[in-house]
């Protein structure tokens, strides 16, 4: 063990290792998601330079996972070896094929890239090694891309004008994209600002960045596209209070 | 938190959300709006009646699809959807 992992102590170090080990999991099923997307925007025939796009973002989580699984390793925690199962479609049932598509590329793009985005932009300057600062660079990179298919398929649905029927969903949306805890007190360990050196936000800091990236990105970004964010908006300050 | 962990979220919104509506340009979206913005041909007055009853027909189908879709919104919106766990 090397780098700023050797001088972490153990229990900080295990911390680390279960959040790359997840990360690891979650480039996985994204990798399975966003190839789904492709075949299926490919079918639906009206953005091909998306679909496309898709199927880049898929090989590129497979790269990511592969950089979360060393890291994690890195750390003493070596992921499974088989790929966890491929994760279920998220789309309310009963919505036609084109919407289903715009609620799945939202909330995985608009939504959960966005936030890796910020979560990536606030660890790059503070990581601990210079092998970390590479991953989590390379990974930033390839999330911008990611994030902007499905501002760029929002774009499209918006054009049509096939977005404002999310508006309901946005709490379902915004629920399952937040961590289980990411709103209620943890254990001490997990605010230790040493935690930024392994790549991990503590939680405060990582519940300001969700909070900051909805307010000032996604809810906006929403919104421009013809979305009513009143149901999201209400579900965010719900968590706060 | 340190002022180094907070990024320009601002500045997120113009790369992420701007730079995914440019994208959209660029894949064909304001193909679609100069499609659908087309001037109609000049029309006879046959085909300008065929065309007056084939409308009626049509509002009464679209009519019918409302009230359809509007069911289906109300079922959709009551199955909750997910999100998608990140970083």
């Amino acid at each position: 063990m090397s780098g700023a992992a050797g001088r972490a102590p153990e229990a900080l170090r295990a911390l680390a290792a279960a959040a790359w080990a997840f990360r690891w999991q979650v480039e996985l099923e994204a990798e399975v998601r966003f190839a789904r997307l492709a075949e299926r925007l490919g079918a639906l025939g009206l953005a091909p330079q998306l679909a496309a796009l898709a199927r880049r973002a898929s090989s590129d989580e497979r790269r990511h996972a592969a950089h979360c699984a060393r890291l994690a390793a890195s750390m003493g925690r070596p992921v499974p070896a088989e790929a966890p199962p491929p994760p279920p479609p998220i789309a309310p049932s009963g919505l036609e094929e084109e919407d289903a598509v715009t609620y799945e590329l939202t909330a995985a793009c608009c939504v959960t890239e966005s936030v890796s985005v910020a979560v990536l932009t606030a660890l790059l300057p503070v990581a601990g090694d210079a092998a970390l600062r590479a991953a989590l660079h390379e990974l930033a990179e390839d999330e911008v891309s990611h994030a902007r298919l499905g501002w760029a398929w929002l774009a499209v649905a918006s054009a049509r004008g096939r977005t404002a029927f999310l508006a309901p969903h946005l709490p379902a949306m915004l629920g399952g994209a937040a961590d289980d805890q990411l709103f209620e007190p943890v254990e001490a360990a997990r605010e230790d600002p040493a935690l930024l050196a392994l790549g991990v936000l503590p939680q405060a800091v990582k519940r300001e960045l969700f909070v900051r990236s909805l307010d000032e990105v996604i809810f906006p970004g929403l919104e421009g596209a013809g979305v009513d964010t009143g149901a999201g908006r209400a579900w965010l300050a719900a968590r706060r209070a | 938190m340190s002022k180094s962990t907070k990024p320009n979220v601002s500045k997120l919104l113009r790369v992420l959300v701007a730079g995914g509506v440019s994208l959209a340009g660029a894949a064909g979206v304001a193909g679609v709006a100069r499609a659908e913005d087309k001037p109609a041909a000049e029309k006879t007055e046959q085909q300008k009646a065929a065309d007056a009853a084939k409308e009626q027909q049509d509002a009464k189908a679209k009519e019918k699809a409302k009230a359809e879709k509007a069911k289906k919104d109300a079922k959709a919106a009551e199955a909750a959807g997910g999100g998608v766990k990140g970083w």
